[in-house]
């Protein structure tokens, strides 16, 4: 509950502090769960978790440190708990293979910013029909199955267009972060 | 032909591996550094893109466009009809293969159990009795008093209250006469079926209720994932089957096309569909949404109202609570709740009807963050209680501005107002805010409390 006397040192600018920080770097947090979990749903959850132990536990933070760092082990444990906890109602990874593919990805935080940087250009590199059906395809609770059905396809056939628009994305992102190496 | 990495990987993003194909996709994984960075890049370049298209989508859009009733697709269609047509000359090797096969299983299959009880709680049966730790195959059972759960051989959960008539027909279908059940399929059980005379409900991976009150009527609700509905009788007539997402409910009826089913009953400790078992002073919950795709229900829960009670229908871990310091309000402890949608918070046109079946009052868990709207103002008088409710994710769109005075979970304060009904009575409550109003609010709560409880 709002005031809770386990946490005497907490006070309102440590929240502004905290919900800067959680805003910054929620796009990194959310990549890195992605990668650990199967379905959005979960994601989301998995997030949610996060972000309220990230809360609890950001007495423990020093501001000098790096943020997504510290949240990052947090999410990392809370994927796992998570995983743990749904065992039997969801096909996920193993839990050494989780930690594995966990390790691995908090290794590449830089790497993902710069593709998600290059992903920005290379969406206005498609035709503006590509464009539009990308994103409606990936916007928030949105069922592919329906873009499918308003565009006239069957799902097999759209997700094989989306197939050859996100590989055609992976491409330019590649030629792009090539490029910045380069320069 | 074995599928390749990237078939894998994006039909793991979707969410649609089968437990030995998951298996397959992580020991390869595991033996090929290229392929897991590989992996992790699609990924990645996944959550980016949705990042950017929800950064697209507002909050208006969203709520004109929401998770819909999905029309059969045309390949399921054409997989029922190919199906439906196969030629028997073309399938015979197969068959002659499976009639071998089967005789080899046969008598090993007639003697499994489909279920076996795990609890039988305060129960009475019409025939055949059930213990705990019993099994059941294809008998008939009538429940007519307490509660049982069965696990079946896959693994669903199925919990059953009386009065209720079923048997099941396979360890993957059961088939409900009379009564309401409730199904937790996990990811093994993905397929289970419930059979009414109204129409199938096939799980597609989820928790969700079906509950036959007259016979060729159902009714079906989905508390997490999706089940594909499936009307009896002629497609003509039915419109064919529908998805209907969590959060949605459904009316299923033979012969006709499925309806939106605006509330339903849940039970007060889990979510799931309650029976008729306990009486409400509530009755008719509707609003006024017309969009056609809207399946969405509002959840009635015979005296719920209390401490930690669920706030929302699809939200389900946002609760109301006792605000800071302060007990829960015991006035408001045993009312009848009403769990409403949070999605519709924005629509400044927004309409909850209901009736009230005997001497009432009916309370409002008003935002206290907004201004209070005018027909609240009208209709309404200010008790000077409060609850709160929450955990709202920190930083989040709904909490906005507000920043808790410690490190808990943030908590939304809702001032509680009251509306006495003398009589009972039509109930119209409005739209959490009015046109032009800025900020945030989150949706309101309403629960309401026979007169001579209180």
């Amino acid at each position: 509950m709002p005031s809770d006397p386990k946490h005497p040192e907490s006070d309102a600018p440590g929240y502004e502090l905290f919900v800067g920080l959680l805003t910054r770097h929620e796009p990194a947090l959310r990549r890195f769960v992605r990668t650990l979990l199967p379905g959005w749903s979960d994601v989301d959850e998995v997030m949610q978790r996060t972000a309220l132990a990230a809360w609890r536990k950001f007495g423990q933070f020093d501001p000098a440190t790096d943020f997504l760092k510290w949240s990052l082990v947090i999410a990392r444990f809370e994927a796992l708990a998570f995983r743990r906890a749904m065992g039997r109602d969801r096909l996920v990874f193993s839990d050494d293979f989780i930690e594995k593919l966990a390790e691995e990805a908090q290794e590449e935080t830089e790497l993902a910013r710069r593709e998600e940087r290059a992903l920005e250009g290379c969406l206005q590199k498609l035709s503006p029909e590509r464009r539009e059906l990308v994103l409606k395809a990936y916007a928030d609770g949105t069922d592919q199955r329906d873009v499918a059905a308003a565009i006239g396809k069957t799902p097999a056939a759209f997700y094989m267009l989306l197939a050859r628009i996100r590989r055609d994305l992976a491409d330019c992102i590649e030629r792009t972060l090539k490029q910045e190496a380069l320069t | 032909m074995n599928p390749t990495i990237e078939e894998l990987t994006e039909r793991y993003l979707r969410g649609e591996l089968t437990e030995a194909e998951l298996t397959a996709l992580e020991q390869r994984l595991s033996a090929n550094d290229a392929e897991r960075a590989q992996f992790r890049r699609a990924a990645r370049l996944e959550a980016n893109l949705r990042a950017h298209a929800t950064e697209q989508q507002s909050e208006v859009a969203a709520w004109s466009a929401p998770r819909p009733v999905v029309e059969a697709t045309l390949a399921e269609s054409l997989r029922a009809l190919l199906w439906r047509w196969r030629a028997p000359f073309a399938t015979a090797a197969a068959v002659l293969v499976g009639l071998l096969l089967t005789a080899v299983f046969v008598s090993k299959r007639n003697t499994e159990a489909w279920a076996t009880v795990v609890r039988v709680a305060d129960a009475e049966f019409a025939d055949v009795g059930l213990r705990a730790n019993g099994t059941l195959r294809e008998q008939e059972v009538t429940l007519t008093k307490g509660t049982v759960e069965f696990v079946t051989a896959r693994g669903v959960k199925v919990v059953i209250d009386a009065p209720t008539e079923f048997r099941f027909e396979s360890a993957q279908r059961l088939r409900l006469v009379r009564g309401f059940l409730n199904a937790d399929a996990g990811a093994k059980g993905k397929g289970f079926t419930v059979a009414t005379s109204a129409g199938e409900v096939v799980d597609l991976g989820t928790r969700f209720g079906v509950g036959v009150e007259r016979d060729g009527e159902a009714q079906v609700a989905v508390f997490s994932g999706q089940v594909r509905v499936e009307p009896a009788g002629g497609r003509a007539l039915t419109g064919g089957s529908v998805t209907l997402d969590e959060g949605g409910a459904v009316r299923l009826r033979r012969d006709k096309q499925t309806e939106r089913l605006q509330s339903i009953r849940l039970r007060p400790v889990e979510d799931g569909l309650a029976g008729l078992g306990q009486p409400s002073v509530v009755a008719d919950i509707a609003d006024n949404v017309t969009n056609p795709k809207i399946n969405s229900f509002y959840g009635l829960v015979p005296q719920g109202m209390g401490d930690g009670a669920a706030a929302y229908t699809i939200r389900s871990d946002i609760g109301w609570h006792a605000p800071d310091g302060v007990p829960f309000p015991a006035e408001l402890t045993g009312a009848d709740l009403i769990r409403t949608m949070h999605r519709v918070r924005h629509d400044t046109r927004f309409l909850l009807r209901f009736r009230v079946t005997q001497p009432a009052v009916v309370y409002v868990m008003m935002d206290e963050r907004a201004e209070p709207p005018a027909w609240l103002e009208r209709g309404f008088t200010r008790t000077g209680w409060r609850v709160a409710s929450g955990p709202w994710r920190p930083g989040g769109r709904v909490v906005g501005e507000l920043k808790p005075a410690t490190r808990a979970p943030v908590f939304i304060p809702c001032a509680v107002w009251k509306m006495e009904l003398p009589q009972g009575g039509a109930v119209e409550l409005g739209p959490p805010r009015e046109a032009g109003d800025r900020g945030q609010t989150a949706m309101y709560g309403v629960a309401v409390k026979p007169a001579n409880q209180r």
